[in-house]
């Protein structure tokens, strides 16, 4: 039997920039503890928001005991960003494995909406340091001119931004915590989690204080981090930062194009092997003409996926943020990808 | 004014999915205000309730339908979660407090070798009284072997899970039965009689009004105006005795509204065997279509609850859908 214990404290607040400010709608705060002891394949979690309970590690004592951390502020002109909405996080969590060191990790998180004439919400997730960079780009992405209509049925898609990072997240990052049958990839595609790596997800020690490694999904390997959001969640087997990028060289892109910018949500089907993508903002691209397109959702199987991938391209690019709901838990992984082509049917 | 909702709850979760099996109990107390568009929520941990839920229970029947998974049919997921919780409201001068017991059960089951999957949420004060019998009933359509013939035109009955589905869907879009015999309203339930406001809830017709309501699943989020304990009935109808060749036990999609029907993916059992079909019920003539709704009603736990029970219809067609 082993047994772990995890104490978490989540600030949250709504803001919506109105009348020359941002208004706070919603503020949440919660804190509490959990001791999980794993018998054979069955976890048996007790919780609760008390200070102190028998046989609670000092560590955790300390957490509960500590001051109410504060949602992160937003540093942005409410003028300059008019309408928008912002869920402000941030997660103080501190998990203890039997016999090592307490783990604590302190996370912030700017989940920014704008709402855009004729084309509905788009959000990003950014932390409190990009977001001012992030929120720019955004807005000057949304104040594009609209493409004229066109079907976008037999033209090739490039996901851009670090996107591919989302497709690659449902095509393979699911999968891969479910141990799902392995589909054949293309060779030059490299797709890994790395809890190690310095971005929304960075874990050097899992949720219940066990070390973790970087792992090629590509190759079939799973995640190694256990994870959960607050102490009321049990500790699955989730991505932490999804990586993506190709070997050798790279794929020429063609001059008629949809660029894909940002996906509103995304999911993969155990029982269909189906992947949807559903992309809030692209581009329609035509040599040096550029039109912002409707939203439209993807849908292909894996193994249909995987054959239409025609190559790699870019730079690695920091995706702004994907909040991943799985079983009922959200959590923020980190999402870097190269550019990926995407032939048509 | 300020609004100040406390709550002290203990709970255990029982979870089963692909990639965990867990048992969490869980004890909090926790306080959200509301004052001028404001909603502001803290966990106090000051005050744990004394109890201790009904981990045996929750156990029980965790083991119960975890053994419905055979053959083709898998369990992909089942969550059994019972808890007793200690409300108060202080408004004003005024404080409502309430006390409450729930269990709940999300079942969701599939058939991998002919895709399909059927999800049922079940809900009662304590476990002893959950219907288990409809799980079973889901299970043993999916396992039944594939129906052989094409179903005939005529009459379809609805099993409670789906006619509760179906209420709740119904209650969204007013125009598919004002002004006709079919009668949507909210109801009344023995063991939850208050709101989350701590007021009582009363019988009211569903119309195109704000619901007279509060529902708060937690105290995390802002309690929302919601129509409680779904209730249809027909005015005017005698008895009807007949019979449907065609049986749909579960949903294999939610219902939507086309242009022309009501439609929804549905578990169809036949003589022969069962079915994936599309439900079709015309739009034109919705609330005609309804020949009988059984008056011993089962609660589900759908948004904030609705009682289904045995309906008869004529005039809507079931389609198999092939996979």
């Amino acid at each position: 039997m082993t047994q772990n214990w995890f104490a978490s404290s989540i600030a949250e607040e709504r803001l919506v920039a109105r009348g020359g400010r941002l208004q706070a709608e919603f503020s949440r705060f919660d804190r509490g503890w959990a001791r999980a002891r794993l018998r054979g394949n069955w976890i048996e979690i007790d919780a609760g928001d008390t200070h102190h309970t028998r046989g609670m590690p000092e560590s955790i004592a300390a957490h509960l005991a500590s001051p109410n951390p504060a949602a992160p502020s937003i540093a942005l002109d409410p003028e300059s960003f008019a309408g928008w909405q912002f869920h402000a996080i941030t997660r103080h969590r501190i998990a203890v494995h039997r016999g090592s060191e307490p783990e604590e990790q302190l996370l912030q998180l700017v989940v920014a909406t704008a709402t855009a004439r004729d084309h509905g919400h788009v959000s990003i997730v950014s932390t409190p340091e990009s977001l001012a960079r992030e929120t720019r780009r955004l807005a000057a992405l949304l104040s594009k001119p609209a493409a004229g209509a066109s079907s976008i049925e037999a033209i090739p898609i490039a996901f851009v931004n670090g996107s591919a990072a989302v497709l690659m997240h449902e095509a393979l990052g699911h999968p891969s915590e479910h141990g799902a049958p392995h589909v054949a990839w293309p060779s030059w595609l490299v797709v890994a989690d790395d809890p190690g790596m310095r971005s929304l997800g960075y874990l050097p020690l899992d949720d219940c204080g066990r070390p973790v490694a970087k792992r090629e999904l590509t190759r079939g390997d799973r995640p190694t981090a256990l994870r959960r959001w607050s102490f009321r969640d049990t500790p699955i087997v989730r991505m932490s930062n999804l990586s993506v990028s190709g070997s050798g060289s790279p794929v020429a892109l063609p001059s008629r194009r949809v660029e894909v910018q940002l996906v509103e949500h995304g999911g993969w089907d155990p029982l269909t092997d189906e992947v949807s993508i559903r992309v809030s903002l692209s581009e329609l691209v035509e040599g040096r003409e550029r039109g912002l397109l409707p939203r439209f959702t993807l849908r292909l199987s894996r193994r249909d996926l995987a054959a239409r991938l025609a190559g790699w391209f870019g730079e690695t690019v920091v995706y702004p943020g994907v909040i991943c709901s799985d079983e009922g838990q959200s959590l923020p992984v980190g999402s870097v990808a190269t550019g990926l082509l995407l032939q048509p049917r | 004014m300020i609004e100040t909702y406390e709550k002290r709850g203990a709970s255990v979760r029982v979870e089963r999915s692909g990639r965990s099996a867990s048992t969490i109990v869980a004890h909090e107390h926790g306080r959200a205000l509301r004052e001028r568009g404001r909603f502001r929520v803290e966990s106090l941990g000051d005050r744990p309730l004394a109890q201790a839920p009904d981990v045996a229970g929750a156990t029980d029947v965790a083991r119960r339908l975890g053994m419905l998974g055979r053959g083709a049919v898998a369990i992909e997921r089942l969550t059994v979660a019972a808890g007793m919780a200690e409300h108060s409201v202080a408004y004003g001068k005024g404080t409502r407090t309430w006390n409450e017991e729930v269990i709940r059960v999300h079942l969701s089951l599939v058939d991998r070798e002919r895709g399909l999957r059927v999800a049922l949420d079940l809900g009662a004060e304590r476990a002893e009284g959950l219907p288990i019998r409809i799980a079973l009933e889901l299970a043993e359509a999916l396992q039944a072997p594939a129906a052989t013939s094409a179903p005939e035109p005529g009459l379809v009955e609805l099993a409670p899970a789906v006619s509760a589905a179906l209420w709740t869907f119904v209650a969204r879009h007013p125009a598919l039965y004002h002004g006709s015999r079919l009668k949507i309203s909210q109801w009344s339930h023995p063991s939850w009689a208050f709101d989350g406001a701590g007021r009582k809830i009363e019988h009211h017709a569903v119309d195109d009004a704000t619901p007279p309501s509060l529902f708060r699943p937690s105290f995390r989020v802002a309690p929302v105006p919601a129509w409680f304990h779904l209730h249809a009935s027909l005015r005017g109808v005698g008895r009807f005795r007949r019979s449907a060749g065609t049986r749909t036990v579960g949903l294999l999609s939610p219902f939507r509204l086309t242009r022309s029907s009501v439609v929804a993916g549905v578990l169809a059992v036949r003589r022969t065997g069962a079915c994936a079909a599309m439900l079709e019920i015309p739009r034109q003539r919705f609330a005609e279509s309804f020949l009988r709704i059984g008056r011993n009603g089962i609660w589900f736990p759908l948004e904030a609850g609705a009682w289904g029970s045995d309906v008869l219809l004529d005039g809507a067609t079931i389609t198999p859908r092939h996979p």
